[in-house]
């Protein structure tokens, strides 16, 4: 396998591909590709995706970001490719419900239970704005996340800050049921100028 | 979790960056080449700085940036805060 299409669609009123769609697609690839158990270990942006986007299996210099799938003992690394395909699918997508449900302090932002129609990763996502909006003014977008283990769609989301880095990047541990399972990182736009 | 000890060493700073994404593009490169030249974008610059801040405990500002160009100069700049 040299290659995967990722199936992303557009979501809401944005113009570029969201990270949750990044990070599904390339879970679902692991897990038909590997197993059930299979996990998306790391997965890093470095810049935005207007159009699709594929996996690559091999090194590749004009990679949008990387990824590790685990498996086991065994990691897969790959590089995220922006094609010169549109894409032609778009879904509503409305993150209120997920920040009403919130509950917030400095630098700690917690969901009572999972919000219905969100993954994992988009709760993780949601929260980290909440947060990144507590350190300062503007567009906070999802930069890296490293997970010890797969997150759980059953157990709620909690987010805590752990470093703050030259006021325009947040560190954040990621919770669930009282454990750390990983880490999140989000940048205050813009964090690469040819990013379009 | 890397330690630092003083003075501080280019090796170290090699050491403490293969923590990294920037660290397995580092053996090509001298002490006083710049890390752009081995790819470092702003990603990579808020990671080494995270690291720098980790590991030595120290708060790095906007200022500081000019000293994390090189391993040369990080590992002079890192001295020069220690102590």
């Amino acid at each position: 396998m040299d290659v995967w299409n990722l199936d992303i669609s557009l979501r809401g009123e944005r113009d570029y591909v969201q990270s949750s769609d990044l990070f599904t697609s390339l879970e679902s690839f692991a897990r038909k590709n590997f197993s059930a158990l299979a996990y998306v270990q790391k997965i890093v942006l470095r810049r935005k995706s207007y159009r699709a986007v594929e996996a690559h299996f091999a090194q590749t210099p004009s990679a949008l970001g990387t990824f590790e799938l685990r498996e086991g003992q065994h990691v897969t690394t790959g590089w995220l490719i922006e094609t010169p395909r549109s894409i032609t699918c778009r879904k509503p997508f409305d993150e209120a419900p997920v920040i009403r449900a919130a509950a917030v302090q400095a630098g700690h932002a917690q969901l009572p239970s999972p919000v219905p129609g969100y993954t994992a990763f988009d709760q993780v996502i949601i929260l980290s704005k909440i947060i990144g909006a507590q350190i300062a003014a503007g567009t906070w977008v999802f930069s890296r996340a490293d997970l010890d283990a797969p997150l759980r769609e059953d157990i709620p989301i909690e987010l805590v800050l752990s470093q703050v880095i030259l006021s325009r990047c947040q560190i954040l541990e990621i919770r669930q049921g009282d454990k750390a399972v990983g880490r999140a990182q989000g940048v205050l736009q813009p964090f690469k100028e040819d990013s379009r | 979790m890397t330690t630092l000890g003083y003075p501080v060493s280019t090796g170290q700073v090699r050491e403490l960056l293969r923590n990294t994404e920037i660290g397995s593009r580092l053996s090509g490169l001298t002490d006083d080449a710049l890390l752009a030249d081995a790819g470092m974008d702003s990603l990579d610059i808020f990671e080494v700085v995270g690291e720098l801040e980790r590991v030595s405990g120290l708060a790095i500002l906007d200022d500081d940036l000019e000293n994390v160009s090189t391993i040369a100069a990080i590992a002079k700049y890192l001295n020069e805060r220690i102590k």
